[in-house]
């Protein structure tokens, strides 16, 4: 008991005392966690979404269409209607396809369903405004409505002819719009409009398409079985075309919008926490000297290796624990604003699961970890006298020959170079997070360089345009963060080297190059591999609508420009650090 | 807290830095035998070894060589953690540069060793209030160490070093970074531990240290140049020992190694 008060007062003060660091890595690993909790969770509101829907709209199981108008084909959906596996139907009633739908000077492209004007059994469009349909009067689904900005007592002129809007709904019928209409195929991103047979009548004409819908509720959930039940009777007949869409590829339908913001988004969280933990670690080691030397005055007093490994671990965890739950509040109130992307649906609360948040919280834990593990260890297995003195510094790698060869160059370069080979794993992250920026500017780099997109896409690309965009500035920021912190932790790490440097000669401008300088080797690593990354997850997301790469010159600025931005952030800490006077640095060591 | 009749016994104790021709020898051969009780100061120019050897008696550091006992329990080969949980009940230190934990207050600071030897806290409050009254400074119990002055510092670093009664305090150098006044308390502190039958070692520079204890050695390239018994000589079974210790601890002297 005692213990473990012991080790949560020391956890308590640990945090007080750095409570920029306690509060930088719960914002890092929550916007980590939390883009990946939306992304994850995203599928689930459109699928909520559309079970919402379709308990409150009755939905069909499967729509059969007819290519024509022609008394065959009713004969035919009739006869469906009447196999014993069918528990409810609506029509069949008739449908225009293509028609032309003018609003507040937009044209559009509808389908036009003539239905009764008391609701059917079976696909029964849930009002959201207005009422159902009268004579005279049209409703128009939801989704389309709001990309029209129709509201009710609105005016729309369809294939020539005006009716007012009496109605908003929606169904499930249809998948959401863009991508709703009756048309079976991927080309179909009309509205939907509902008028009365009676007032649909006069419009039809050939091209427009007039043909017969027909929605049926199954007794067995296995649409695909009845499916290929009913079609050879339906294609002994040559008059008849007929079309089946089960609710199944509907529900994808909808689901589709989001698709790619999904892939955007848990892969940025895993790339948002690989360039976190480079600033995370580098904050973390800043904090060394201190921890070692309570380290050596807690082991004077009796703490194992242990205890002390276990208090730097467990205030990570509980860090992580706390970002994680941050991440995961976060990405419920994101999703509940960004996870409907249609109106077409009615909106679901969608709780996030045990699904969601063991990975969540396994990123987190692993981000704590990696930040972590490796001071908890070093400070552990430091000597107790010399943890005491808090200068005990890690192995310095000191690659073969590096000191004889760098000794040649000018000052600033042989400074930058022996600072950047001082630590391996700090250039190695600092590589892993450059890499992750870079990955992320070559995929918007690639969005960039495809062909227009078609207005069939346009709904789901601007998802997942806003998605990416959304990572790309949270990657940038982290990577900005990153470059101050590599460089501030770099000049801390290597203070008295650069003192004695100073002492002997160097100009704080020389030291400041050196700081700038050390790394810039790892961050050109980074955005080399970056960069070929980038374009492959651009093609794993998207994959068969990639069908150009962005320029070399392209890759090669931007690359540049990371390398560059790098530099330029690395000055402000390195530029303060060279003007401290060497003195009390040089005199610290003796004391 | 041990009826053994040495707190400490050392047998060609050696600790070494660096390899052949960077050799350096801080400890070398050292033999001692620190009677229970007893109050022994070490004196020496700076660098001839003095807070090695007290490193090496506390554990903080691992000889390089020779035998080492606290308590009559041999103590040389323990690993780090064994070290750790000796140190607890058996070692207090007392540092120059006091070494408190910064982020803790007075009082926490002095609970320290009895939570990490398994107290309850309630009991580890108890008992640290009672060594903040014994050292004068109850009122500054709640301050962070940096509130403190040094020798307000070193006092609290004293209560720590007895929070769990133990059989040895070793105190580095403890009036090196004292005012006089302050340097008195500290002074009047260990003559009063000295007074208890608390078992001290004590590195110092210090006359007016090395003159409360029982015993001086002088240490020079880290070794013992000189042992002087002030008070207290050796008698009984003791006396056999004299000064620097002979014999085998464990075997002839018949403690439980």
């Amino acid at each position: 008991m005692g213990r473990l008060l012991l080790v949560g007062r020391l956890i308590r003060t640990d945090l007080r005392h750095w409570p920029l660091l306690a509060v930088l890595f719960v914002v890092v690993v929550g916007v980590a966690t939390g883009t990946l909790a939306v992304g994850m969770t995203l599928g689930d509101t459109t699928r909520a979404d559309y079970a919402a829907t379709r308990a409150a709209t009755n939905g069909p199981d499967l729509m059969v269409l007819t290519a024509d108008q022609l008394p065959a084909e009713r004969t035919a959906l009739r006869s469906v209607a009447r196999r014993p596996e069918v528990t409810g139907q609506v029509g069949p009633y008739r449908l225009l396809r293509g028609a032309t739908l003018a609003a507040h000077g937009h044209r559009m492209t509808a389908t036009v369903e003539g239905r009764g004007t008391a609701p059917s059994a079976v696909d029964r469009p849930l009002v959201t405004a207005g009422r159902w349909l009268r004579p005279g009067g049209a409703v128009v689904e939801r989704g389309f409505a709001t990309a029209l900005h129709l509201r009710v007592g609105d005016r729309i002129t369809l294939a020539g002819r005006t009716f007012p809007v009496v109605g908003i709904a929606v169904t499930t019928a249809t998948g959401v719009y863009p991508g709703a209409g009756l048309d079976v195929g991927p080309n179909d991103y009309a509205g939907l409009v509902w008028l009365t047979d009676a007032d649909l009548r006069p419009l039809s004409r050939p091209e427009l398409r007039p043909g017969y819908a027909m929605g049926l509720t199954l007794a067995d959930p296995d649409v695909k079985a009845f499916q290929n039940a009913i079609r050879p009777s339906l294609r002994a007949n040559p008059d008849v075309r007929i079309n089946t869409r089960g609710r199944i590829t509907t529900e994808d339908a909808s689901n589709r919008l989001l698709a790619d913001s999904e892939s955007v988004l848990q892969i940025g969280g895993w790339l948002l926490a690989v360039a976190g933990l480079a600033g995370l670690v580098g904050l973390a080691t800043l904090r060394t000297d201190q921890q070692l030397r309570r380290a050596g005055r807690l082991k004077a007093t009796g703490a194992t290796p242990g205890l002390i490994g276990t208090v730097l671990l467990a205030q990570y965890l509980l860090l992580a624990l706390a970002a994680a739950a941050a991440g995961l509040l976060a990405a419920r109130l994101a999703v509940s604003t960004i996870g409907h992307p249609s109106e077409s649906l009615l909106r679901a609360p969608v709780p996030i699961g045990p699904g969601t948040a063991v990975p969540v919280c396994a990123l987190a834990l692993l981000v704590a970890l990696l930040t972590s593990a490796g001071p908890a260890i070093r400070v552990a297995r430091t000597p107790t006298v010399t943890a005491m003195a808090g200068t005990a510094g890690r192995e310095l790698t000191h690659p073969a020959g590096l000191t004889g060869v760098v000794g040649a160059l000018p000052v600033p370069l042989m400074l930058g170079l022996r600072l950047a080979a001082r630590r391996l794993r700090r250039a190695v992250l600092t590589a892993a997070g450059i890499a992750a920026v870079a990955a992320v500017i070559a995929g918007m780099l690639c969005w960039h360089a495809q062909p227009a997109a078609s207005a069939a896409l346009t709904t789901r690309t601007e998802h997942t345009y806003q998605a990416l965009l959304a990572i790309t500035g949270a990657l940038v920021a982290l990577a900005a963060l990153d470059a101050v912190v590599v460089v501030w932790s770099t000049a801390l790490d290597a203070r008295r080297t650069l003192a004695v440097a100073r002492a002997f000669g160097a100009t704080p401008g020389q030291v400041t190059a050196g700081l700038v300088l050390a790394p810039l080797p790892a961050a050109a690593v980074g955005a080399a591999v970056g960069m070929p990354i980038g374009l492959g997850l651009y093609w794993l997301v998207s994959g068969a609508r990639m069908v150009a790469t962005p320029p070399t010159w392209w890759l090669l600025a931007a690359g540049a420009a990371i390398v560059a931005g790098v530099a330029a952030l690395g000055a402000i800490p390195a530029r303060l650090d060279a003007r401290r006077p060497v003195a009390p640095i040089l005199d610290a060591e003796t004391r | 807290m041990n009826a053994a009749p040495f707190a400490i016994q050392a047998r060609s104790l050696r600790r070494e830095h660096g390899e052949q021709q960077t050799l350096v020898r801080a400890v070398d051969e050292i033999d001692l035998d620190v009677p229970t009780g007893q109050t022994l100061a070490v004196t020496g120019p700076s660098g001839c070894g003095k807070s090695t050897l007290l490193h090496l008696l506390g554990g903080l550091e691992r000889p390089t060589g020779g035998a080492l006992w606290l308590a009559g329990r041999r103590v040389d080969g323990l690993s780090e953690r064994a070290l750790a949980r000796l140190r607890r009940r058996t070692v207090g230190f007392v540092f120059q540069a006091f070494h408190l934990v910064e982020e803790l207050s007075a009082r926490q600071n002095v609970e320290l060793p009895a939570l990490l030897a398994g107290a309850s806290p309630r009991a580890a409050r108890h008992r640290a209030g009672e060594l903040l009254d014994r050292v004068g400074l109850t009122h500054r119990s709640r301050h962070l160490p940096a509130a403190l002055s040094g020798g307000e510092r070193q006092r609290v670093a004293i209560a720590r070093a007895l929070a769990n009664a133990p059989l040895v305090v070793l105190a580095d150098e403890p009036t090196g970074n004292l005012d006089s006044a302050a340097a008195r308390d500290v002074l009047r502190l260990f003559e009063e531990l000295r007074q208890d039958g608390q078992t001290l070692v004590i590195v110092t520079h210090d006359d007016r240290v090395a003159a409360t204890a029982d015993r001086l050695v002088s240490m020079r390239d880290g070794a013992f140049v000189d042992d002087v018994w002030l008070a207290g000589a050796p008698a009984g079974p003791l006396a056999a020992l004299g000064g620097l210790a002979t014999g085998t601890p464990g075997g002839p002297t018949g403690l439980d190694g």
